[in-house]
């Protein structure tokens, strides 16, 4: 008989189990799932109907906390969506609203504020950077500074806004019109006119 | 703790999941699509037309209009002072199948869900497929989207807002706004406007 046949009849041979083995082994599958747990996890969906259950007051006292919080949050939203839009208003309040008309394009001729001709096409190339404004600090609006402040610091601050508006109109003009054309394009499409368009 | 305070709790609890529920429903019936997707054909694409004008540069791009310069810039203001977002991506390429049909079915997954009217689905063999969707709120359309799946170009464009079709109208063929034919479908005001125009004043 090889080694490790002796090694492994070692380690499998008989041992007896110790006393009370069997008995504590039966008594702990005989033994009822614990109460206090079932109840526990059926304490927060019964907790859920009782609230809604029982006497008026509790009720009035459910829909008064429900009530006030819908307000809170709702003012919370309209505070913060007020804050964000006078951010953008002030911003935009700095830009003179009577821009003078764009000088006409020396190349074409054509004047950007003019209706365009059929089959103009607006240039898609490059458009600049958009920077919204930042809002103006209260303390730098006192009285004395704004006197010491030169007039031309202002008038750069207005002509970049105003540039950045007139990024932001050519985008917006850029987006409309291809917008729509693609809708023209889907529109062919419809009335069976599959001719190449472009 | 006294059973009063375990209530305000649980009712605390209750509201803020009903309001969770709330925001989400009212999300998915926003009229704006994610597309942020399709960024991933950048590098592939022939050719790359990536336009997103949120609300912020729509806000800033109408001080530059003037009401008193001309009638029609007074209307193109009153025509995108309601609108909150125009979204645009289109990707050309130079050879077919450089996007696959899940690209194009995860918009479309979209266009299919609640809220979207089809407006107008066409697939041609040759061209692709071109979808139009709106959605509206009564007669009022509260945003656009058309899904153009060509087979060498994927065009996508959003627009989010209420659109002013009479406006829009009044606006073809100026400011880059190509003719829509919508004289048909806002005809009557059109003529109204003529008749109004031919009475003399009083």
């Amino acid at each position: 008989m090889s080694r490790i046949d002796e090694e492994l009849k070692l380690a499998f041979r008989r041992e007896p189990a110790p006393s009370g083995f069997s008995d504590r082994l039966m008594a702990r599958i005989n033994q009822q799932p614990d109460p206090a747990a079932h109840r526990a996890e059926r304490r927060f969906w019964s907790a859920l109907v009782n609230l809604f259950r029982g006497s008026s007051s509790r009720l009035i006292a459910v829909a008064a906390t429900a009530l006030i919080l819908l307000l809170a949050g709702f003012a919370g939203y309209r505070v913060l969506r007020q804050s964000a839009e006078k951010r953008s208003t002030i911003a935009i309040n700095e830009i003179d609203v009577n821009t003078p008309p764009r000088p006409a394009d020396p190349k074409t001729g054509t004047n950007q504020n003019e209706p365009n001709r059929p089959g103009e096409q607006i240039n898609t190339s490059k458009f600049p950077p958009l920077k919204v404004a930042a809002k103006p600090s209260s303390g730098a609006s006192s009285k004395g500074r704004r006197s010491a402040a030169p007039d031309t610091a202002q008038r750069e601050r207005i002509g970049a806004n105003q540039a950045e508006a007139q990024a932001a109109k050519e985008r917006v003009l850029l987006a409309l019109h291809i917008a729509t054309s693609t809708l023209v394009e889907a529109q062919r499409m419809v009335q069976g006119d599959e001719r190449p368009s472009k | 703790m006294s059973s009063l305070h375990k209530n305000l709790i649980r009712a605390i609890w209750v509201c803020l999941v009903a309001s969770f529920l709330a925001v989400v429903t009212a999300h998915a019936q926003e009229p704006r699509i994610q597309i942020s997707h399709l960024e991933k054909f950048a590098d592939k694409a022939d050719k790359v037309i990536d336009v997103t004008v949120d609300e912020n540069i729509i806000k800033l791009a109408l001080s530059a209009f003037s009401d008193h310069r001309s009638p029609d810039e007074k209307k193109i203001k009153e025509l995108l002072s309601t609108l909150k977002g125009i979204y645009v991506k289109r990707y050309e390429f130079e050879t077919e199948g450089e996007y696959t049909k899940d690209d194009a079915e995860m918009i479309r997954s979209q266009l299919n869900g609640p809220g979207w009217q089809h407006v107008a689905n066409v697939r041609s063999k040759r061209q692709g497929s071109f979808e139009v969707v709106i959605m509206s709120e009564g007669s009022v359309i509260k945003g656009l989207a058309v899904l153009a799946a060509e087979p060498k170009a994927l065009t996508v464009v959003n627009v989010v807002g209420p659109i002013d079709l009479a406006k829009l109208r009044d606006l073809e063929g100026k400011f880059g706004i190509p003719h829509l034919g919508l004289e048909a479908a806002t005809g009557e005001s059109k003529d109204q406007e003529k008749s109004e125009s031919k009475k003399p004043p009083q």
